[in-house]
Parts: C-alpha cells; sequence; structure tokens
C-alpha cells in the first residue's frame, strides 16, 4: 500500500515536472513583426496595426487635409465608442492615426481639446497663473490664444460574435469619420473590417 | 500490376487534391482607358519560392491631390495548373499568405520613419491578382521599396 502510494507520487511528480518543461521563458517579440498573439475574443496589437494602416492610407489619400491657405490643419481627437464587449483602448489606433497626419505635414492635432476634456490639462491651467503673485504677467500665456480645432477624428468598434458547435467567430467592425466642424459634415470615411474564427480541440481547452 | 494500381491511386489522390483548390477567374475590359505611369523596378529575390508563386506584374505611381506620392504593385499568384495546384494543396498554401512592408526614402536615400512600418499580411487566391498599395506619409519620400515574404509566426 505504502509503495504504491509512493508510486502515485512519484508519478504525478514526473509528470508535474514534464508539464513544467512545456512552457516557454518570457521573451521579447518585434512589434513589427508577424509574432504575437491572436484571440478570437480580442482585437490583438497586429489587428490594430492593419486598422491603423488602412485608415491613415485612405485618409492621406483622400486630400482632404490639404488646405489652399497653406495652413495646416486643426484636428481634435473625439471619441471612438467602444460597442464590443472588451475592454479596448481606442488609442491604440487613434494615436496611429495622429502620428501619420502629423508626420504628413499636413495637419495638426490639439491636446487642449478632446472628447473627453482636455488631453492635456497645461494649456488651461497655464493661463490661471495670470493671478498668481510668484509669476512674471508678462510671461502667462494670454486668454484667447489657444487655436480652435477645424476637424475631428471619431469613430466606432462594434463586435459580432458568432458560435456554431466547436467554432466560434468574431468580427470587428470599426468605423472612422472625419468631421469639418464648421459644417458638421463628414469629409472622410473608412471601414476596417477584421474576422477571426477559431476550433476548439475535442479535448482540452 | 500491384505498381500500376499504385500509381492509378497517386494520380486519382492528386487529382482529388486538385479539386479541393480554388482558382480565380477573371474578366476585364479589353480596351484600357487608364493611363498608367509604370515604374521601372529592380528587384532582389532571396526566396525563389516566394518568387515563382506571386509575381510582380508591374509598380504603377501618381501624385495625390495632397502633393503625395502614391504606388501601386500589382501581383499575381502563380500558383495554377495542375503540378502547382496538386503542390500547394500538399502544402497548405490555399490561399497563399504573404506579408509586405512598403519603406519610404528620402531624395538622399535615407529612410523615413513612418508609423507604419510594420509587415502587414494579405491572402492571395491562386489565379488572382493583388495590388499592394501604400501612400508617402510626407512629401519628402521620393523613392519607396516593397518588401514581401512569406506568411509566417516569426
Amino acid at each position: 500500500m505504502k509503495l504504491r502510494l509512493i508510486m502515485m507520487a512519484a508519478v504525478i511528480g514526473i509528470a508535474g515536472f514534464m508539464l513544467a518543461g512545456c512552457g516557454t521563458d518570457p521573451h521579447r517579440i518585434d512589434p513589427s513583426s508577424n509574432q504575437g498573439l491572436t484571440t478570437v475574443d480580442d482585437i490583438n496589437f497586429k489587428d490594430w496595426q492593419i486598422a491603423g494602416e488602412k485608415c491613415v492610407k485612405t485618409m492621406l489619400d483622400s486630400g482632404v487635409l490639404k488646405r489652399n491657405d497653406g495652413r495646416k490643419t486643426v484636428i481634435m481627437i473625439s471619441t471612438v465608442k467602444n460597442s464590443t464587449s472588451q475592454h479596448v483602448n481606442t488609442r491604440l489606433l487613434t494615436d496611429r492615426i495622429r502620428l501619420a497626419v502629423l508626420r504628413s505635414g499636413q495637419a495638426i492635432t490639439t491636446t487642449a481639446v478632446s472628447g473627453k476634456g482636455a488631453e492635456d490639462n497645461a494649456s488651461r491651467q497655464v493661463r490661471k497663473l495670470a493671478d498668481d503673485e510668484m509669476f512674471n504677467k508678462k510671461t502667462v500665456v494670454k486668454q484667447g490664444t489657444a487655436i480652435a480645432p477645424e476637424m475631428s477624428l471619431a469613430g466606432e468598434i462594434v463586435q459580432q460574435k458568432t458560435k456554431s458547435g466547436r467554432t466560434s467567430e468574431s468580427y470587428f467592425f470599426i468605423h472612422m469619420t472625419l468631421t469639418d466642424l464648421k459644417t458638421g459634415l463628414a469629409v472622410w470615411e473608412d471601414n476596417v473590417e477584421i474576422a477571426k474564427q477559431a476550433k476548439k480541440p475535442w479535448l482540452g481547452w | 500490376m500491384k505498381m500500376v494500381s499504385f500509381t492509378a491511386i497517386c494520380l486519382a489522390a492528386g487529382i482529388a487534391l486538385c479539386g479541393c483548390q480554388n482558382t480565380v477567374n477573371s474578366v476585364e475590359n479589353k480596351d484600357k482607358v487608364m493611363q498608367p505611369q509604370e515604374v521601372m523596378s529592380k528587384k532582389v529575390s532571396t526566396d525563389r519560392f516566394l518568387r515563382d508563386r506571386l509575381k510582380i506584374i508591374r509598380i504603377d505611381k501618381k501624385v495625390n491631390e495632397a502633393g503625395l506620392l502614391k504606388v501601386q504593385v500589382t501581383a499575381l499568384n502563380a500558383r495554377t495548373g495542375f503540378f502547382s495546384e496538386l503542390w500547394s494543396s500538399l502544402t497548405g498554401g490555399k490561399p497563399y499568405k504573404v506579408l509586405y512592408k512598403f519603406t519610404w526614402l528620402d531624395k538622399d536615400g535615407m529612410v523615413i520613419p513612418t508609423p507604419s512600418m510594420n509587415w502587414l499580411p494579405m491572402s492571395v487566391i491562386p489565379g488572382d491578382e493583388v495590388y499592394f498599395q501604400a501612400v508617402a506619409p510626407n512629401k519628402n519620400c521620393q523613392d519607396f521599396k516593397l518588401s514581401l515574404r512569406e506568411y509566417d509566426n516569426d
């Protein structure tokens, strides 16, 4: 009886060691490569890259950012509504677009105003320094100097889940718009579709 | 006799496998209206399999309304025909998946960093043409390079 228990413990121990050996050490991966996890229910970083690339390409190609007076268009980042069942940080998409827009030299983004208040409160805070005796009034930024945005970048991400037997599927639909704030008209729109599918094995998870 | 049977079975299996692969039939207008600006290209192939499967047909460019260079590389998945289809059925290349990346260079040949210098996936059905398109990130971009490789997870 005792021998049997020892044998069982030994087998479990060996199996445990073998299973532990199946894992991999943490390692860095190249974000620009095709490495990285692909999961059905989430938008993975490669998906954000694909979506951002498509949006940037069509926006720059549309020519809507170009102004005839040579001035750069000022864009505010409004809200990208998350209508998925997952927690999604939409900055992963909007930051990619705003960086591309800035580097294009055709437009510039404002941090003084966004869909959820000011992205950087400093613009407002420094103007309050005019009442602070500590500061030289001449060096304090005056009221009425901030430039208001002319366009707004917004969007929505929608997810539809489908399951059939052991196969599950997620369909993400990302819709982005650039609105001319003077007229309220959408001057650019684009959709990105991401569809993923996975089949569960007969055994396991 | 055994040899004949074996050959017949192999042939039947090959035909059956070929039947599993979908290729693309296409139709287009014969008299073209478009007047594309074709770009002379220089190709460097280190992957002969990729070169033979995905043939670069032409490269076109234009300057868009915003003054940015736009390029389009047309490629054809040439994996059609009995043996090609048999081979792609066996190797699982249907549709054939590749990764591509555009690199932009200024007039001095310096790489212009862009937020989108990532390998992006593209699927190509045998017999179909695909278009790799990119818009230059700014007006300083004068030249470009398209890199292609077979899809993998590395």
